[in-house]
């Protein structure tokens, strides 16, 4: 999966439109990164990654990049 | 998992009551907070919930929902011998309200009462407890009363809309015959932080403006991991495929997560039923309320093997196996009524 392709999802998740994140923006300063974004993310890693994301995990992402890595 | 077998218990009858004052979702709108509230109904499919007035309590929801269903079934209250409420919302820190509601039904004396201190998976511990007093026992009737009141508890606009009053009476009997009840059980003490109200009582006695914990991502992966692991275990266990199966009835936390159950188990989507979205999450209540939603409107027989199953607050879940015919679920009750001890007056 290239990185591209998990903005893409992320986006998805986030109902943003395509190619509106970067690796480098802050999760917190995304509107759309709320409670329930978070709970659609957990399962969008799951299906797709088949990785499990915690809740501790979840709080220790900082940027989108964070989240791309743990999709590796 | 701990199995639980039950043989020759009925479930014959399943009320629900909540107040007459609905809060819809739409009615909450300012201009300023709209988007917010169309994406909460768009992820919880919560249109509304139910508030009980400031005097008003579960055990009063009960209390109407069970004297319905006696008047409804005709039984003689003197054979119920066993009164279970499941609630997170006690009238009293002591005594077990199931006592109080014991006298205030006009039970018998001889009549086993106490309350279970469980939330969303209350009603199917409860229907365990109930059913296994009732086979090891003389009692005729056994009654579990299952409901909690979340508006009296100090909470966020969030939680204030996902979360709604209720309380369900389901009549248990003894009966040669009755198909077999299964139940599936649970418990991760570990987790008790994910949902923690830890004051007013002896560890912390102090009562700070706030009402605790709700850990929405560790509940969310405690769900949709444990309870379709323990449905799919308890139906291996029992040879048994949802296609065995007319519906399925999951407590109601919220659509995501009954989405995520629902696909990890593989039942058909159709065969669902929800009380989600007039009655939002109402812990203890959530799985009767289901039944009552689809069924209480029908008069005809429609025998129903039902998949139950509960999970939250602990950590606890269990996951049931049951029977009930669509003639025995009655129509939603909306009451005002409220039992006035006397007390402090």
């Amino acid at each position: 999966m290239t990185n591209e392709e998990k903005l893409h999802m992320i986006e998805d998740v986030l109902e943003l439109d395509e190619n509106t994140l970067t690796p480098e923006m802050v999760l917190a300063d995304i509107e759309e990164y709320d409670s329930m974004s978070k709970l659609s993310l957990i399962v969008m890693i799951d299906d797709e990654c088949h990785k499990k994301l915690t809740g501790e995990q979840l709080r220790e992402f900082v940027t989108v990049q964070d989240v791309l890595d743990f999709m590796e | 998992m701990i199995i639980n077998e039950l043989n020759s218990i009925a479930i014959k009858g399943v009320a629900c009551a909540v107040s007459t004052n609905w809060v819809s979702i739409e009615s909450l709108k300012n201009g300023e907070n709209d988007a917010t509230l169309d994406k909460f109904v768009k992820t919880t499919s919560v249109q509304g919930h139910y508030e009980c007035g400031p005097r008003q309590t579960a055990a009063d929801l009960a209390q109407v929902a069970a004297q319905r269903i006696i008047d409804a079934k005709g039984i003689d209250k003197g054979e119920i011998g066993v009164l279970v409420f499941a609630t997170q919302y006690p009238d009293y820190r002591v005594p077990s309200t199931a006592c109080v509601l014991q006298d205030r039904l006009g039970l018998s004396k001889n009549c086993i009462a106490f309350d279970v201190n469980l939330g969303c998976s209350g009603y199917v511990y409860g229907l365990n407890i109930v059913a296994s007093l009732m086979q090891t026992g003389n009692a005729r009737y056994g009654l579990l009363l299952a409901g909690d009141t979340p508006s009296k508890g100090v909470r966020s606009d969030n939680s204030r809309n996902l979360f709604g009053d209720a309380s369900a009476a389901t009549l248990l009997v003894k009966e040669e015959g009755a198909s077999p009840m299964t139940i599936a059980s649970r418990t991760d003490g570990s987790g008790y932080k994910a949902i923690l109200r830890p004051y007013g009582y002896s560890k912390h006695p102090e009562r700070p403006d706030t009402q605790g914990v709700f850990d929405e991502i560790d509940v969310f992966n405690f769900a949709i991991n444990e309870a379709p692991a323990l449905i799919n275990e308890l139906l291996e266990a029992k040879n048994l495929t949802p296609d065995n199966f007319d519906c399925m009835a999951l407590h109601q936390a919220n659509m995501m997560i009954m989405k995520q159950i629902v696909r990890r188990t593989h039942f058909d989507k159709d065969k669902v039923i929800y009380s989600i979205d007039r009655y939002a999450n109402t812990s203890a209540a959530s799985i009767p309320l289901c039944f009552v939603k689809k069924y209480g409107e029908v008069d005809d027989s429609q025998r129903l093997k039902a998949l139950v199953c509960g999970y939250g607050v602990g950590l606890s879940w269990a996951a049931g196996i049951i029977s009930l015919d669509a003639r025995d679920v009655l129509p939603i009750i909306e009451t005002d009524e409220y039992f006035d001890d006397g007390l402090f007056e």
